[in-house]
């Protein structure tokens, strides 16, 4: 079930009823099921192999907890770690090992080719993975007792908010909120209902906007200038911003209506200041999971120079290829792992000539600028369909020729509302930014100014929203 | 005490709702049907206004193709041209449904594309120009609509809704009006790239099958016609160096549906008369050009074939 349908706006007040309604321990239950419906909606059948992961990491969980032999404990969590992990490899990655390894052999001569599984694959496969392997290794660091009961670990790893596009969340944060008593509270329904509004504005009004002029750009990359890829990649970066940080504000918001906290995952990335700070701000159920379980594994920033900035590098280049099986995902991890190390020998360089001064308004802005156009270099790699293309981009961006291409007749108001949308995005982003308690609309003292600002925000998606556009980019995750 | 402030604040939230959807939806309604050219005028226009003797309809081939000044001085019988840019048969079913109740022209020609009846999914997608006039035609556009969406009807509940994304396009053409000969919009130059385009244009449409509601469209939009007892023509217009096949599934339905009800269809598709890059915008298309000089080509055969034939009196 998409968000951003129908299904979603019947499904949700429906399900969030039942929620209150029922007495405390029926409640996980009815969210199970409701969770398994949600899932269902895509290819049914599939709930099985997600039975699957929970069931292997669910007793993992126990037999690690239950175990004082420390190799016994590692044997154990290896185990569920390589057998969560091969149900990724073969949806997700097997065809692209197999399409390399064909190549190769071609190159070299060899007749030798072996056949593409026919797989689709399992909607949100790579979330609900790492959210189920993130229990099983906080319970083999002690951070996190066994959960017994086999019902609520299913839903910690299938909660519907957070099922298919996280954020992934963490046990100690979430599990324990299975088994509290949430008590209606007005407080906690009101932000998440708005959370969610504003999630809808992202997704309906600027992704999906944006997505029209993008995918006519990027699809048919033979017969645009290096000026409109410039324009197009501009537009593709507040696409995926704000399809994925839009999708996990629903997310977090329908869960909050019901009480529970999830994680925040997007902090206004685009005012970053500087690619290590970006990570911190988008996306951060991910890059703290890499960060705890992949970067401080491999020895964090405890070892030689050398070291820990091959670590970063290696952390960043998995986790291109988390987003998808192609190599253009591996090079926009990489890219970002470069920018880092890169931004690592800048402010040791600057810290020595002690030239800067950080706080200054035009630094602040130049910064800012610059991270924001690093960003959008390695997004051609992300939205791009093949390597190849996506050099060729590269190259057509930095020799700028010719006029935007802008669509004939009546479909050029599609970029114009993407323009307009992504210009009124950004002024809110600046706003909280850098002028949160002022010009206070949403959040105003007054309640009439609140009610006719949500009002506004309404109708304004009625307006200019995008209906039965596309799922979430980042459901192929 | 908690689910009582909840609700009270609901109640009014809802109340400020309805009450700001009607007043902008009112509003961007009577800006709606200000119109006066664009877009919107030209599916406006003929649903409510034309009275024309001659109405074309069909997509952009139709409105690109045909010029009504032209018609109209070599047959004498006035006409309109209809056709809708990006649109195919399902759209130009339903424009043809509501003109029906309203006026009954004295002949219909429909342009269509020997591909029209294959898979296209963004047609249905395109059905929502129809939302803004859903208010005043609901029975008629109701199968329509709903091809869209198994949800517009609930959507549709919101008068602002129903005028989604179409400020610009009335600011736009309020402040630079079009201008148009009878809905008709030739387009100047040419974009042709010899062998590349049609060749493309071929591979695409090999691989698709035939969409049913097309085709179920399309005979709607015969037998409305001949219920009514107005001549129909079928008309496919020139492309440029189009290699359709003979077994084409899509043309051949077509040609099925046509013989069912007798109905001619006039093939210009390869006419060597329009053989010339210079005549084409792209494959698909005439450019002014080419549009004027088929235009007085079709003029004469529709006089010579059809009105004599049909005995429509000149006006």
């Amino acid at each position: 079930m998409l968000f951003n349908s129908f299904d979603f706006l019947l499904f949700f007040p429906i399900v969030t009823f039942l929620f209150f309604v029922l007495p405390h321990k029926f409640r996980w239950l009815m969210l199970l099921a409701a969770s398994c419906t949600f899932y269902m909606f895509f290819i049914w059948y599939y709930i099985f192999i997600l039975g699957i992961t929970i069931t292997i990491d669910y007793i993992s969980g126990i037999w690690i907890e239950k175990t004082v032999n420390p190799r016994k404990k590692k044997l154990f969590l290896t185990l569920s770690i390589i057998s969560t992990s091969l149900v990724l490899i073969i949806f997700k990655y097997f065809n692209f090992f197999i399409t390399n390894v064909n190549d190769i052999a071609n190159m070299i001569g060899w007749n030798y080719s072996i056949s593409a599984l026919q797989l689709i694959l399992p909607i949100g496969l790579s979330f609900h993975t790492f959210q189920s392997l993130s229990y099983v290794i906080e319970v083999y660091r002690g951070k996190q007792k066994a959960e017994k009961n086999f019902g609520i670990f299913s839903l910690y790893v299938m909660f519907y908010p957070q099922l298919v596009a996280g954020p992934i969340e963490r046990p100690q944060n979430l599990l324990h909120q299975f088994h509290n008593v949430h008590k209606f509270n007005f407080d906690d329904v009101s932000i998440g209902l708005k959370q969610m509004l504003w999630g809808f504005f992202m997704k309906l009004v600027v992704a999906d906007r944006a997505s029209i002029y993008v995918n006519a750009v990027y699809n048919n990359s033979d017969n645009h200038n290096g000026s409109t890829f410039i324009v197009a990649t501009l537009f593709f970066a507040f696409q995926i911003y704000c399809d994925f940080a839009g999708y996990s504000n629903i997310a977090i918001g329908s869960a909050r209506v019901m009480g529970f906290k999830l994680m925040q995952n997007f902090d206004r990335p685009y005012m970053s200041k500087t690619i290590s700070e970006f990570w911190k701000r988008w996306h951060i159920s991910l890059s703290t999971w890499f960060r705890d379980y992949l970067y401080i594994s491999l020895g964090g920033n405890r070892v030689s120079s050398f070291k820990r900035y091959f670590n970063l590098f290696i952390t960043f280049v998995v986790s291109g290829f988390w987003h998808g099986a192609s190599w253009t995902f591996v090079i926009w991890g990489g890219l970002n792992g470069f920018y880092l190390i890169l931004g690592i020998f800048k402010n040791r360089f600057f810290e020595k000539l002690n030239i800067l001064n950080k706080d200054s308004a035009f630094n602040k802005f130049t910064s800012i600028v610059t991270t924001f156009v690093l960003v959008c270099i390695t997004w051609v790699f992300f939205r791009a369909n093949t390597t190849t293309e996506a050099f060729d981009i590269i190259k057509k961006i930095f020799s700028p020729s010719g006029k935007v291409f802008l669509p004939n007749g009546p479909d050029i108001t599609a970029p114009i509302y993407a323009f307009f949308a992504i210009c009124l995005l950004i002024a809110i982003e600046i706003k909280h930014e850098f002028f949160d308690d002022k010009f206070t609309i949403f959040n105003n003292k007054l309640e009439v100014v609140r009610l006719f600002a949500y009002v506004s925000l309404i109708l304004f998606i009625l307006m200019f929203g995008v209906f039965d556009g596309g799922q979430f980019i980042y459901f192929q995750f | 005490m908690e689910y009582r402030r909840f609700f009270i604040q609901l109640v009014k939230f809802i109340i400020i709702l309805i009450v700001f959807d009607i007043v902008i939806g009112l509003s961007m309604r009577h800006l709606f049907f200000s119109q006066t050219s664009g877009k919107y005028y030209r599916i406006s226009y003929p649903l409510e206004k034309t009275t024309d003797s001659l109405i074309i309809f069909g997509s952009s081939r139709a409105n690109r193709h045909y010029s009504p000044s032209i018609l109209t001085k070599e047959t004498g019988v006035s006409c309109y041209n209809a056709g809708m840019q990006g649109k195919n048969i399902v759209f130009t079913d339903a424009i043809q449904k509501v003109i029906l109740t309203r006026h009954k022209p004295k002949m219909i020609i429909l342009d269509i594309n020997p591909h029209e009846l294959l898979e296209n999914p963004v047609q249905y997608d395109k059905l929502g120009d129809l939302i803004p006039y859903y208010f005043k035609y609901e029975e008629l556009l109701r199968p329509y609509i709903n091809k869209k969406s198994k949800y517009e009807n609930i959507k549709l509940l919101s008068i602002t809704y129903q005028y989604n994304s179409t400020i610009l396009h009335i600011l736009k053409y309020k402040f630079l009006p079009q201008k148009d000969d009878n809905g008709y919009l030739p387009v100047k130059g040419t974009n042709i790239k010899i062998g590349k385009e049609e060749l493309k244009e071929s591979k695409n449409q090999s691989v698709k099958n035939i969409d049913n509601y097309f085709a179920e469209s399309l005979e709607s939009f015969i037998k409305r016609s001949k219920d009514l007892k107005i001549p129909i023509i079928l008309v496919v217009s020139p492309m440029y160096k189009s290699n359709l096949k003979n077994d084409d599934k899509s043309f051949n339905l077509i040609k099925k549906i046509a013989n069912k009800y007798n109905v001619q269809i006039l093939n210009y598709l390869n006419s060597p008369e329009f053989d010339n890059p210079e005549l084409f915008f792209d494959a698909l298309h005439l450019n002014n050009v080419g549009s004027k000089k088929f235009s007085e080509k079709f003029a004469q055969d529709l006089k010579n074939i059809f009105l004599i034939k049909d005995n429509i009196t000149a006006e």
